[in-house]
């Protein structure tokens, strides 16, 4: 099953002198269960197409269907609405929300659904993310591993049908940064979903069920 | 947590100081607010109790039938009603007035709208009458509802002013809140909150700290009533409407201005979240010239003009609510200073014994006629022992007759004659005395000129004229005597400037040392004078009772030819007390008196005139009295009184028994003013006290808006200072450049507000001196408080928001994006 289908997406930034062009004419599908990994050099656009595809930023012309829904035709409630049912974001630098505990955290996109949170399974992602002794903890009293963690859980808690990844590692030492992308891919795996990942680490790319290359925001190679 | 709303309180509880300066600032304008609509309420409560006392009913009807009574009383909008006549005040017959005889008393069930249940009943059962307007204007209705309404909305008025400054300090506490933690909601966008969702969150954090606030500013505002109705004696109550009222203007003030807060989160997109785009508005940046401040301070300063710059609006709003608030403050200030000034010299005008109760003796006047006047021995008691009473003596003073009244006359100085208000009247005197004819002119005249003022002082009270003596001793013979020569004296009219009463200084009279006058044999004046009248009296009462018998049943006539009497008399004693005097003087008996010693001030006493001051054996001498025979008391305050007893003694000597429905007969008792000049003197510290007040909260209310507002825009600009601190700028020179943006400001506010102030000082000194003369201070104090508290409130509103950011700087930079 197709999770994400994009058609001829361009996104220009800036008018006239400039003109920037964030992507160009970009078409690609991605499966339902797939881990994909995006390389590319930095400024070819691979934040833009996340973005992009996670709803955060409009494209300025194409089609982008995620999960059976053209995500270019909604307004910004159902923008939002799309966001916190469907896709789950983990960022380089985290994002955590300060004042709320890594439970607390995690269990957000949730409650923003108006909906209680399943406890057994807010369990089980901690579990399996190691982050059931730091429950009640505030992300200031965290390493950068266990907060990228939380911020893992929290793209999970939800169940979202996509989970994009835009250089989770990059703050993290390489130890830690291995570790992390390891819990992602995992715990994607286990729970079935689908992962879009921005990397510069080609060994952690290599781990993915495809790659796809980007340079000046076309795609050179899927 | 269980909703995500909750995060509003975790916001509040991260900066608690600043929530719980929020929430001071709601209590305070809530307990205000509380109190004052609470004490409104109650005033107006038993205004209509009162009201209700007297004229227990709504409105009238005036039946036509009995039917039409039952009618009307089966209304189910009637709630109480009676029948009796109706009477009405007239106007011609200046009596009451049967109006109707069967009339219905009615009270209604809804109070608030006897207007339109009053025209009802009229309409539906064919019936007139009449609305009791003062107690249906006590509801807001009745045919002047107008005015009651408009009083209404004065409050209505007032309660919103106080929730813009309640709701005010809570938006800022908040907006800063949401600016610092700006990427948290862009954060909470990307994982799925709709702007609704982080709407809700703003209000809701508002709305916390608003309802508490409310919840112990009115707990705290019922107690204040209390302390305020027991203070003036009322009783207030607790009056729901007031807590009702603020929760809809402060509410619904809160709703609009906090939706001003949301427009500033929700216009953060999720992916300025993602970048670490703090910044809201994009402002455009000019390239500017070098100006003056980059001249004086170099690039520091060029910095901080172009930032100020950068931001016109704020820095002229900024600007010029400085230049509003320090022209206020200084013109209150001149208005206070000008007000002590009057003051002060009011009461230094009052001299040693500042209050006094007196009735001279003279001529004609026995010494038990003069004692029965004064206060009771009781009420002397009283005052004595008031605690600010240090010292009570008796007065001795008596009128004293000259021999030769042209000689003193030709003494009196040009000055006084032609500039003072007294010496005006002297003189037209003086004429009016030299070309009567007749012995009746002469007579009714004689007094004001020939009588002086004489004081006998005890040896403490004579020493103090030493610091007043201008020429001469106070050591003086037997037949020496020490004039007051000088007066500060009410300005003749023509001459006035202002529309109050103005004074000037004058000499009096041009006397010297070794001048001398004549002073009649007094003993024997007296003698001679109280026998002449004793008969005159005698002869009065006979010819009334004489009248009484001739016109019985007449009383109009008889009071009338009474009338007469009395002024026939009146001149008659005037007469004689004329003979009397020339007869002394043909007979040669009077003594010479030679001034050697002249002092330019009464000391002891207010009062500005020529008088004759002595040591007290002298004064027996001169006068031919005796130390049983005082003619007053007088009371020595090293204090401004503050005991209310003091007003209330001085009211019950001097009206204590009068009725007030009496005649006003003037008794001859002399009395300071001292009192009510106190008694105003405390009201208007009451009302300085109340302004004082006023200018606290607002200036206070508004310093905290200031400081909020100058927070959240230093974050604003975050970014901005961390990269200034990339590029080398160490953290101390960083907060110098910026400190110096509130310098430049505050020189700016205090150059214009000073000016401004002074021109204001300069106004209120105008009208100031249109009623009493005053010399024009600057008001440097002021003016010195203003910079001061300017400079303190500005910097410091720069310096602590400064030091935190510049301790976050690096991590702001570092978390920005990719
Ligand atoms: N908000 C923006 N305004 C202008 N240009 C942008 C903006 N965001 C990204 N770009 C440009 O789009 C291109 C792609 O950026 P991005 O997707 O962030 O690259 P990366 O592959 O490093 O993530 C770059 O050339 C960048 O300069
Ligand atoms: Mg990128």
């Amino acid at each position: 099953m197709d999770i994400v289908t994009m058609e001829h997406v361009t996104k220009v930034y800036g008018e006239n002198d400039t003109r920037v062009w964030g992507l160009h004419d970009v078409s690609l599908t991605i499966q339902q269960g797939e881990i994909v990994s995006v390389v590319g050099a930095s400024g070819s656009g691979k934040s833009t197409l996340l973005h992009v595809m996670g709803g955060v930023d409009a494209p300025t012309s194409g089609k982008i269907v995620v999960d059976g829904k053209d995500i270019t035709k909604l307004n910004d409630e159902q923008m939002a609405v799309f966001r916190r049912r469907k896709i789950g974001f983990v960022f380089q630098a985290y994002h955590l929300i300060p004042v709320l505990s890594v439970e607390e955290n995690i269990t957000m996109p949730i409650l923003l659904d108006h909906r209680k949170p399943d406890k057994e399974y807010v369990e089980h992602i901690m579990e399996m993310l190691g982050l059931q002794d730091r429950r009640k903890h505030l992300p200031n009293q965290l390493s950068g591993g266990q907060q990228q963690r939380t911020a893992i859980a929290r793209a999970l808690a939800n169940r979202p049908s996509l989970i994009l990844a835009d250089e989770p590692t990059g703050a993290l030492d390489s130890k830690n940064g291995s570790e992390v992308i390891a819990l992602l891919q995992n715990s994607v795996k286990q729970l079935n979903q689908t992962l879009v990942l921005i990397t510069h680490n080609i060994d952690l790319a290599r781990e993915a069920d495809r790659i796809i290359k980007i340079a000046d925001g076309e795609i050179v190679e899927a | 947590m269980d909703n995500y709303r909750k995060l509003a309180i975790r916001y509040l509880n991260m900066n608690k100081r600043r929530s719980a300066i929020a929430i001071f600032g709601v209590i305070v304008t809530t307990v205000i607010l509380f109190t004052f609509l609470n004490v409104m309420c109650g005033l107006l409560e038993n205004e209509r109790k009162r009201e209700r006392e007297e004229e227990d009913y709504e409105m009238v009807f005036f039946l036509q039938s009995e039917e039409q009574g039952e009618q009307i009383l089966s209304d189910r909008r009637v709630k109480s009603a009676y029948i009796g006549p109706y009477y009405e005040w007239s106007y011609n017959t200046q009596n009451e007035e049967l109006v109707h005889a069967n009339t219905l008393y009615v009270n209604v069930t809804q109070p608030y709208r006897i207007n339109a249940i009053f025209n009802d009943i009229c309409q539906n059962y064919g019936v007139e009458g009449e609305i009791n307007e003062y107690l249906a204007n006590l509801y807001f209705q009745g045919t002047d509802e107008e005015g009651m309404v408009a009083a209404a909305l004065f409050v209505l008025l007032v309660a919103y002013i106080f929730a813009i400054f309640g709701v005010g300090i809570v938006r800022n506490a908040i907006q800063l809140c949401a600016l610092e933690n700006i990427r948290d909601y862009g954060n909470l966008r990307c994982i799925g909150a709709s702007k609704g969702q982080l709407k809700s969150i703003i209000y809701f954090q508002g709305a916390i700290l608003e309802l508490i606030g409310i919840g112990i500013g009115v707990v705290l505002g019922t107690i204040v009533s209390y302390i305020v109705g027991a203070v003036f004696h009322m009783e207030i109550g607790f009056h729901l409407i007031g807590v009702i009222l603020i929760l809809i203007v402060f509410m619904g003030d809160l709703y609009f201005t906090m939706g001003e807060n949301s427009k500033l989160i929700t216009g953060m997109s999720p992916l300025s979240a993602i970048r670490g785009e703090y910044r809201i508005k994009k402002e455009k940046i000019k390239l500017r010239e070098h100006n003056l401040f980059g001249k004086i301070f170099g690039v520091d300063g060029d910095y901080a003009y172009k930032s100020l710059m950068r931001n016109r609006k704020r820095f002229f709003r900024t600007v010029a609510a400085m230049v509003f608030g320090i022209a206020m403050f200084i013109g209150i200030a001149g208005a206070v200073h000008s007000i002590n000034e009057i003051i002060k010299e009011k009461l230094a005008e009052y001299r040693y014994y500042q209050i006094y109760f007196e009735h001279r003796l003279g001529p004609g006047k026995s010494i038990e006629e003069v004692q029965a006047t004064l206060p009771s021995a009781k009420q002397l008691e009283r005052l004595t022992q008031l605690e600010e009473v240090t010292e009570a003596k008796r007065i001795y003073s008596c009128d004293i007759w000259l021999a030769d009244t042209e000689d003193y006359y030709q003494h009196y100085t040009e000055e006084f004659l032609t500039t003072t208000y007294g010496g005006d009247a002297m003189a037209r005197i003086h004429e009016a005395y030299q070309s009567a004819s007749e012995i009746e002119g002469k007579a009714r005249r004689l007094d004001a000129l020939a009588a002086i003022e004489c004081y006998g002082y005890d040896e403490t009270d004579y020493a103090r004229y030493e610091s007043a003596l201008v020429e001469g001793t106070l050591d003086i013979s037997d037949h020496g005597i020490v004039i007051v020569n000088q007066g500060k004296m009410e300005k003749a009219e023509e001459l006035t400037e202002t529309l109050g009463i103005e004074y000037v200084q004058v000499a009096i009279t041009d006397y010297h040392v070794g001048d001398t006058i004549q002073i009649v044999n007094m003993e024997r004046f007296g003698d001679m004078v109280q026998t002449e009248w004793e008969r005159l009296d005698k002869e009065a009462e006979e010819r009334e009772e004489q009248l009484r018998k001739e016109l019985a049943g007449n009383e109009q006539e008889f009071n009338q030819q009474v009338e007469e009497l009395e002024k026939e008399i009146y001149l008659e004693k005037k007469i004689a007390r004329y003979n009397c005097w020339q007869e002394l003087i043909s007979q040669g008996d009077y003594e010479t008196y030679t001034i050697e010693g002249i002092v330019n001030a009464d000391v002891n006493r207010s009062g500005s005139y020529f008088r004759i001051i002595l040591p007290l054996e002298q004064y027996f001498a001169m006068t031919g009295t005796d130390e049983t025979m005082n003619t007053g008391m007088q009371f020595h305050f090293d204090k401004i009184p503050m005991d209310k007893n003091l007003s209330v003694i001085c009211n019950e000597i001097l009206w204590g028994d009068m009725d007030i429905n009496s005649e006003i007969e003037y008794n001859g008792l002399d009395y300071s003013e001292y009192v009510w000049m106190i008694d105003e003197l405390m009201n208007m510290k009451k009302v300085i006290f109340f302004v004082l007040l006023i200018v606290i909260f607002v200036v206070l209310m508004a310093s905290l808006n200031f400081i909020n507002a100058t927070a959240s825009n230093l974050h604003l600009r975050r970014r901005e200072f961390a990269q200034l601190r990339v590029i080398g700028t160490s953290k101390e020179r960083l907060v110098k450049m910026v400190l110096l943006e509130g310098v430049i400001t505050t020189v700016i506010a205090n150059i214009l507000g000073i000016l401004l102030g002074t021109g204001l000082c300069i106004y209120v000194f105008y009208f100031v001196n249109l009623i009493n003369k005053l010399e024009f201070h600057f008001p440097w104090l002021a003016s010195l408080g203003c910079i001061i508290g300017s400079f303190l409130l500005l910097c410091g509103a720069i310096y602590v928001p400064m030091r935190k950011l510049s301790q976050s700087m690096v991590e702001d930079l570092t978390t920005g994006g990719d």
